[in-house]
């Protein structure tokens, strides 16, 4: 393609480069031409001067929106700083003397001025609300003991929950996230089976959202929208799920294991690093029986949790999938079976240890060094293979410094 | 009444620490990032360093390293969003005395000082 | 032919070219337009926090090419050691400076070389070692020393080294803002299986206030060619990118910084030594790579501010710089002309690649032929001035209004620079550019072509004033 652009524009300068020195036979016809397009030219000359005015207009209108969008911003910003400034003062006085000794007649009495104060001074503006609502949200995620506890009974008190709890009825899913979410934070429970309403929702962030307030909120059955969970649950989802279930009660936690049965793959998953994360021995035969998944990869995850969990005897089932797995299985396989492994299993490592292929050799030998002195002797001893590799990929994992 | 060097990067925690530690009747000194941080305790003598993990420049565990080479007896106290094992390892390992995750409680952290201190 | 229809057909096509870039360009920028809206609104629920404190975040390898940086090394080194992730390394590939940049190294962080067996999955000059500090606090180190073989070859070795599945390739000498990493990797986290790549804004970093390697307030260039650049990269990030990251069509993601599937750029080779432009070369490489093996693939773009650049502060340097972007176009362009309207390849083909061609490519050709035919006509006793003038005040204010109009995004969105007059700065800017600006970039375009077509090859070298002329004291 290239080739004939090149050529096209070689023949395109020779040819406009002889005209110009064929100007003189040229120039009459060319002049009747240019005559016989002023027409068109005409034209033109209207369709430009109305797209002129209309980009002009354009202009100056995207340049004024610039200069007040500035100002307002600017003025904005300011106003939230000084606001959250006070809100900073009147609040950390309250909430810092937080110890049971500190909180006497006096403290119980600037808590209530400050009550007050916020009612008479500043909540009758919508904008304080909202400002009031995102400092207090912003203080209670950093603090906890009876720092958060005074924040939430403050927030009660000033009755902003009732309008999270209405902001749950908007039309926009925006709207209605940043209420889950707050409600959430604070622990408000009085609306907590709408919130489960929409932990199935078709919005992605506001489903994350109400499964996260309905983990934290809900006490009887919290787990309950893994049941009919059809969406993927990403690794993002399942970050962020696994970040609140660490904030909640262990007493509350499920036995993940009545999820490894779901047909949605990405439950199963998450339910195992869950299992795994919670110390639930109990479920490790229904472990070991995922090994045998459909899905790769919730072999791989299994594996993984068996192997952090040191069942040895799930060793004989990993070799058994070992063979048809996938690479980045195989990978995770090798890592567990040196986690739980005995020295058994030392042949197989050797094997994999002198095998092709350099990233399944080297997770071998860090097996081989994690199942303790006879599999360092053997690597000892292999550091000086002539096979391609192998030695040094012996010491590499020897090098403690590494 | 003790001398705490309060090393972290977040505008309110930092606050909150210093409001509460002085409230305690300690002598505080806030750093903003780990560089302001290691020059402070280079030139100056505490009783308490508490550092977070995540700083400009150089990050906490520079801070810790540093600060044992300098005063191996002064504590250290790591305050961190990061409760990872791996990551608490680490900093036990180049010598933090105590360490603690955020949301923390501001209370629980007075009595730590007060252990530590002693 | 006659000369009159040869006109007539040449009016036509310049026509047509002009009135499809102006349309392209308002497509794209309805189309960035909501991108932005529901990523900014999105973003709002996004805390990085998570993230930053979870055991399931995924590991990352940062890979940066050392080339004679003895100056800012060390520095640099800290920089990216502070940046806020959890499971990282750092990788440094010393690409066989000739200064004491290795020495420098060693002495600064305690490097000692290491019994490293390096997984030789790309091709790349010979590794003379691999260090690793002895210090524990900056366990997450790791140097590599290598033979001199260009970016591309250092950033191969780096990928050989790297322990994990997603690196992030960096310029060693730009500040990266400390949760890139948390912010680029969310795209993977999302769609682990179809997200191969993932790029960034760069920014300008001249005249802004910088400190060991970090960005303390973001400033308007002081100088007239930085300042131009500023315009030039806003409207390509947040006008061009956004758009074409919305339709799946991004071909470029800068070097400056690129965070990538290892596993898809170890099967497409890594990166390509022969072109001076490697960044795109691999993105279109993995995107053919996909399409290829018929697997469902997104290229991102996060409109978030993640990088600040030195820019070229000299028209001299500046013109190298661009010379070499045009070959590294041509190159890539030629490297795969099979994409060419080719419908296999879906979008990449139909769309992105023309697109890419006739507007990156041929348009300082095709702008600079349009000049030699007014020249032309103007010799041929044409002189409706009144017409020309009107029509270059037309596409005079098309250009400076999609400039402004990417200002309105940046003021809507980011608002990095936050005074009153460096909006006023920004819009004079905006208004000088199209006259002084664009023909010399049209100019050094050209050259580039000239160039390639003479059979240039090297990278022609960029001085970089350096950072530590900025310094300030705190």
């Amino acid at each position: 393609m290239l080739f004939r652009f090149r050529y096209l524009l070689l023949c395109f300068f020779v040819a406009s480069a002889a005209m110009v020195f064929a100007q003189q036979s040229y120039v009459d016809e060319a002049a009747e031409m240019i005559e016989s397009s002023l027409n068109s030219t005409e034209i033109l000359i209207r369709v430009c001067t109305v797209l002129l005015i209309l980009f002009t207009v354009f202009f100056i209108g995207f340049f004024i929106t610039l200069m007040i969008a500035r100002s307002t911003h600017r003025y904005d910003e300011q106003y939230e700083k000084n606001i959250k400034e006070k809100f900073e003062l009147l609040l950390t006085g309250v909430i810092f003397n937080d110890d049971a000794e500190m909180q006497t007649d006096e403290w119980k009495a600037s808590r209530k001025r400050v009550v007050k104060h916020f009612k008479k001074r500043y909540l009758h503006k919508r904008i304080n609300k909202k400002y009031l609502r995102e400092h207090i949200i912003l203080l209670h995620k950093n603090f906890i003991g009876s720092a958060a506890d005074v924040l939430r009974n403050l927030y009660i008190e000033l009755k902003l929950d009732r309008q999270a709890i209405k902001e749950l009825n908007s039309p926009d899913w925006g709207i209605q996230a940043n209420a889950v979410k707050e409600l959430a934070q604070l622990n408000i429970t009085k609306a907590t089976e709408k919130i489960k309403n929409r932990t199935q929702h078709e919005n992605q962030i506001l489903r994350l959202e109400a499964q996260v307030a309905s983990i934290r909120l809900d006490k009887k059955d919290p787990f309950s929208f893994l049941d009919k969970n059809r969406n993927y649950l990403t690794e993002w989802h399942q970050v962020n799920l696994a970040h609140i279930i660490d904030q909640i009660n262990r007493d509350l936690l499920p036995d993940f294991s009545r999820w490894f049965v779901s047909p949605n793959p990405t439950v199963v998953e998450f339910c195992i690093k869950m299992t795994l994360q919670y110390d639930q021995f109990a479920s490790i035969p229904a472990l070991s029986q995922l090994l045998y998944h459909k899905n790769q990869h919730v072999v791989g995850e299994a594996a993984k949790a068996l192997g952090e969990f040191g069942v040895t005897e799930a060793q004989s089932d990993m070799l058994y999938v070992y063979r048809d797995a996938i690479t980045p299985v195989k990978l995770q396989l090798l890592k567990a079976i040196g986690k739980c492994g005995n020295n058994e299993i030392l042949p197989f490592l050797i094997q994999q240890l002198l095998q092709n292929d350099i990233n399944i050799a080297m997770e071998a030998a860090n097996s081989l060094k994690k199942l303790g002195e006879e599999g360092i002797a053997i690597l000892e001893k292999q550091t000086l293979s002539n096979l391609y590799g192998v030695g040094d990929i012996c010491k590499h994992v020897l090098d403690e410094r590494i | 009444m003790a001398r705490i060097l309060i090393i972290e990067d977040e505008d309110l925690v930092r606050k909150a620490l210093e409001f509460r530690l002085k409230k305690d009747g300690h002598q505080v000194t806030p750093c903003m990032d780990g560089r302001q941080g290691i020059l402070t305790l280079e030139t100056q003598t505490f009783d308490l360093i508490i550092t977070d993990l995540m700083l400009p420049y150089n990050n906490g565990l520079e801070v810790v390293n540093r600060s044992k080479e300098i005063h191996k007896e002064t504590p250290v106290i790591v305050l961190s969003n990061i409760g990872l094992e791996h990551v608490v390892m680490d900093a036990f390992n180049l010598g933090a005395d105590d360490y603690m995750t955020k949301p923390f409680s501001p209370n629980e952290l007075s009595v730590r000082v007060k252990r530590l201190i002693k | 032919m006659t000369v009159h229809h040869f006109i007539e057909y040449l009016n036509a096509a310049i026509f047509f070219y002009a009135i499809t870039v102006s349309l392209s360009y308002v497509v794209l920028a309805v189309l960035s337009a909501r991108a932005l809206h529901i990523y900014l609104r999105k973003n709002k629920f996004i805390d990085h926090n998570v993230t930053l404190t979870s055991p399931y975040a995924p590991s990352v390898s940062l890979i940066a090419p050392a080339y004679n940086e003895e100056r800012t090394i060390v520095e640099n080194i800290r920089s990216l050691l502070s940046i806020h992730y959890n499971a990282f390394e750092v990788i440094i590939v010393n690409d066989g400076s000739k200064d004491a940049t290795m020495q420098t190294m060693i002495d600064a962080y305690n490097l000692e070389k290491v019994d490293f067996f390096v997984n030789a999955q790309i091709k790349c000059k010979t590794i003379k070692g691999v260090y690793k500090s002895t210090n524990k606090a900056y366990k997450k180190l790791v140097i590599v020393d290598k033979e001199n073989g260009g970016k591309a070859d250092a950033l191969n070795a780096g990928i050989n080294i790297s322990q994990y599945d997603l690196i992030t390739c960096i310029d060693v000498d730009c500040i990266i803002e400390q949760d890139a990493i948390l912010k680029m990797v969310k795209p993977f986290m999302e769609e682990r299986e179809h997200v191969i790549a993932t790029g960034g804004v760069i920014r300008i970093a001249n005249s802004c206030d910088i400190e060991d390697g970090r960005l303390l307030t973001a400033r308007v260039p002081d100088s007239i060619i930085p300042r131009f650049q500023v315009i030039e990269y806003l409207r390509a990030f947040l006008l061009g990118r956004m758009a074409w990251s919305k339709l799946n069509g991004l071909l470029l993601i800068s070097g400056a910084l690129g965070f990538f599937d290892k596993k898809i750029v170890i099967a497409c080779g890594g990166y390509n030594h022969n072109t001076v432009g490697e960044d795109m070369e691999l993105v279109v490489r993995m995107r053919c790579y996909m399409s290829d093996h018929k697997r469902k693939y997104k290229v991102v773009y996060i409109p978030d501010p993640l990088c600040w650049t030195e820019a070229p502060g000299d028209t001299k340097i500046l013109g190298r710089q661009r010379n070499r972007w045009m070959r590294g176009t041509m190159e890539t362009l030629w490297m795969h002309k099979k994409l060419f309207f080719n419908p296999k390849y879906g979008l990449l083909g139909m769309l992105s690649y023309p697109f890419w061609m006739f507007f990156e490519w041929l348009a300082p050709i095709i702008e600079f032929l349009g000049l030699l035919y007014f020249i032309f006509l103007v010799i041929m006793g044409y002189s409706n001035w009144y017409f020309f003038l009107i029509l270059f005040a037309t596409v005079y204010f098309f250009a400076i209004t999609i400039s402004i109009l990417s200002l309105v995004f940046e003021e809507y969105s980011y608002r990095q620079y936050n005074k009153h007059r460096d909006i006023l700065k920004l819009v004079a800017t905006l208004m000088l550019e199209p006259l002084i600006y664009h023909p010399r970039t049209v100019w050094w375009g050209l050259k580039g072509n000239f160039d390639k077509f003479k059979g240039k090859q090297a990278w022609g070298d960029m001085t970089r004033a350096g950072f530590q002329k900025k310094v300030i004291k705190s």
